[in-house]
């Protein structure tokens, strides 16, 4: 229960840091122009069930931007976030992008889920904003739905489940035969798992195979013992999943339970607070991530060193920066690059600019692909692992519960997706 | 084609989640036979068995002193509700009871947020009950099969009661005519507090055997919520009997539904609940109303 008022004061620090406490750096800072901050408008989930997401979100925004304004800031100006609760609906967040740009006068937006940033692209487009996501998957995004405002510094749902299937055709221990494919039914589960089957279908080795795919209820089942039970009777040895939370956690016990015998490909196996609630029953499994705290570059060392000592007291989720969090900071630190290095503000010469452009994330180099703004990154895929067996430098929760190992890398070109099959018209 | 096995297994997996859902709705249907009142409360007490059971592990060490605590707190604030909120806005109607029962949903789910926060928390499976029996040819968990011999248990228990002892046939009485046994002297605002606090009570054990197998959980409470209208509708608003046999229906529909067809198999126990509705509106032993 410590947790919950040290998570309060946490997030208020953060956001304050992040955003509202701009004003007295001003007074400080003569430098900074009377234009006015650069703002970001963010929509995140600020109630309901998966605000927690949310906040450490804004916690991760929070710490990118400071060190953006630590480094003199943006032309002159500071950076700052404006939060919006997008309560994960797309109409919400169509209603709150427009408040974001009219009356907050953002510069740009991003935000947290596929239909979220469905939405805020295309308010992005119609005011000539830019939108960028680290966390929206659909392919569509930058594919048949493309706006050339819309840019992803992250992986897409086929480089995503690209990743699993060459862990599983070329990398993993043991030559795994038998793939079951069981996901949420929703356009996120489908297409990660239609992304799978394309990628395994090009990779497979002789004798691995899919032997069933199947889709289950998103976030409301209770009892998953039917799936576990058919999923055991097809002799399944790999388990390949978008499931997260709630599904995830109780796919992994009551399987573990029910005592199939698998190794699970999860896409997002890496937040404490799922992890911790797994438990024991999460270890052997694995999980993959353009990013992931546990990545062995000495910039991801430092990057988590500097995270730490920013928050010395945050709650369990945002003990280290996860996945998505590593994204967001990682996402702004670029677009403060190439903000500086258009040296201006103006949406056109922003895109010139980032259209082609190379980076070096904290994971590895990344470059912008000019004709769909899909980010092209390497990635990695790791273990879960008992504490014991964690390396001591990256036993980042001590030994109370099993986390992720160190990745193992998987290269950009092995992972990308051909631009001529991404249905962007100005990539064929 | 599957082995006999997985049949078997399938058919367990039924068993058990709708003997879970029978305890969650068993209290529910008493409550609304005898006063009428659909307390969509219900799902939130539940909610809170599994977090007292959270509480009272963490504190104890002992998973067996969560089933005393949780429901006597739980009966505890089941009585204040019925006594100081429901009986004051009784004589509205029942639309402002429901109106009342929901809000106390949402405030509950909040509080636990509030408490305990919005992660999920993990509640051991107690010793004794960890690991699995062989179960033809494949294993079985223990604790699902404490589940549903708790279940069945609490079942026996409570008709049992109805049937057999004074009170069962004051509240009986109750039910079938509140007036005429007030009349005989009664003191039916003193079942009612009694009923609402049992049936408060059977939400909290039922939280509580439910958290080492779903863990305490912000959403567990919204998320049992249709399946218990199904349960009641299905059964007949207040019927005890015709809970059991719905739930029981739609845990076999919802395993063997995924086993032949899983892309339709959420819709079965609503597809069942409209032929209900169609050919007996009253539910299967629901009394016309």
């Amino acid at each position: 229960m410590g947790h919950r008022l040290s998570r309060r004061r946490f997030v208020k620090g953060a956001a304050a840091a992040g955003a509202f406490a701009a004003a007295p750096a001003v007074i400080l800072r003569p430098g900074f122009a009377q234009t006015g901050p650069v703002k970001i408008g963010v929509l995140e989930p600020r109630s309901g069930p998966v605000k927690y997401v949310g906040d450490k979100h804004v916690a991760a925004l929070g710490y990118a931007v400071e060190q953006v304004n630590a480094a003199g800031g943006l032309l002159g100006r500071k950076l700052e976030i404006v939060v919006a609760d997008s309560e994960m609906k797309g109409d919400v967040a169509t209603r709150r992008a427009n408040d974001l740009i009219f009356s907050e006068k953002v510069d740009f937006l991003t935000g947290l889920g596929s239909t979220v940033g469905k939405a805020a692209s295309q308010i992005a487009a119609q005011n000539k904003k830019i939108f960028f996501t680290p966390t929206s998957e659909a392919v569509e995004l930058t594919g048949e739905e493309f706006f050339d405002t819309t840019f992803r510094c992250t992986v897409n749902t086929e480089m995503h489940s690209a990743l699993l299937a060459v862990y599983f055709t070329k990398l993993a221990p043991r030559a795994y035969e038998k793939f079951y494919l069981l996901s949420e039914d929703d356009n996120f589960g489908r297409s990660a798992t239609a992304g799978f089957r394309r990628k395994f279908a090009a990779l497979k080795r002789p004798g691995q195979t899919i032997v069933g795919e199947e889709y289950h209820p998103f976030q409301r089942l209770q009892d998953f013992g039917p799936y576990i039970t058919k999923v055991r009777a097809t002799g399944a040895e790999v388990v390949v999943t978008s499931d997260w939370g709630q599904d995830l956690r109780l796919l992994l016990q009551q399987g573990r339970a029910l005592g199939w015998n698998v190794k699970v490909g999860s896409f997002f196996l890496n937040d404490p607070s799922t992890l911790q609630a797994i438990g024991a029953d999460a270890v052997g499994h694995v999980t993959a991530s353009d990013y992931l705290v546990t990545a062995d570059t000495p910039a991801n060392t430092e990057f988590v060193k500097k995270w730490r000592a920013r928050y010395p007291n945050p709650p369990l989720e945002s003990t280290v920066p996860d996945l998505t969090m590593g994204r967001y900071a990682e996402c702004v630190r670029w677009l403060a690059n190439v903000i500086k290095k258009a040296g201006s503000l103006d949406t056109a010469r922003l895109i010139k600019e980032w259209e082609g452009a190379r980076f070096d994330m904290v994971w590895g180099e990344v470059e912008m692909r000019a004709c769909d703004h899909q980010m092209q990154t390497p990635g990695y895929v790791a273990e879960v692992m008992v504490p014991e067996k964690i390396p001591q430098e990256i036993r980042y929760f001590g030994n109370d519960f099993p986390y992720i190992g160190r990745p193992v890398r998987i290269s950009r070109d092995e992972i990308t997706q051909p631009a001529r099959d991404t249905g962007n018209r100005r990539c064929a | 084609m599957f082995p006999l096995s997985v049949y078997a297994t399938q058919a367990m997996h039924g068993i058990v989640s709708g003997m879970l859902l029978f305890l969650v709705a068993s209290g529910l249907t008493l409550v609304f036979g005898m006063m009428g009142i659909l307390n969509i409360a219900h799902a939130g007490f539940y909610m809170l068995g599994a977090y007292l059971a959270y509480s009272t592990v963490h504190a104890t060490g002992h998973f067996w002193l969560s089933l005393l605590v949780a429901p006597i707190a739980v009966g505890a604030i089941g009585a204040l509700v019925e006594r100081f909120l429901l009986r004051r806005t009784h004589a509205f109607g029942h639309a402002y009871e429901l109106l009342l029962t929901f809000g106390l949903f949402f405030m509950i789910g909040e509080a636990v947020r509030w408490i305990w926060g919005s992660n999920p928390l993990q509640v051991a499976v107690p010793a004794g009950l960890v690991g699995s029996i062989p179960f033809l040819g494949s294993q079985y968990p223990l604790y699902r099969l404490f589940i549903l011999c708790v279940s069945a248990l609490i079942c026996l228990g409570m008709a049992a009661a109805l049937l057999k002892t004074r009170v069962g046939i004051v509240i009986r009485s109750a039910v079938s005519d509140g007036e005429m046994v007030s009349a005989l002297g009664v003191n039916t605002p003193l079942v009612s507090l009694g009923v609402f606090t049992v049936g408060s009570a059977l939400a909290a054990v039922a939280g509580v055997i439910a958290a080492p197998f779903l863990q305490a959980d912000p959403s567990m409470g919204a998320v049992i919520l249709t399946d218990l209208f199904v349960v009641i509708v299905i059964g007949g608003f207040g019927s005890l009997l015709g809970a059991l046999l719905a739930s029981l229906m739609i845990g076999e529909l919802q395993s063997f539904g995924i086993l032949w067809f899983p892309e339709f198999a959420l819709v079965f126990q609503f597809l069942l609940m409209a032929i209900v509705l169609i050919v007996r509106p009253q539910g299967l032993f629901g009394e016309k109303g």
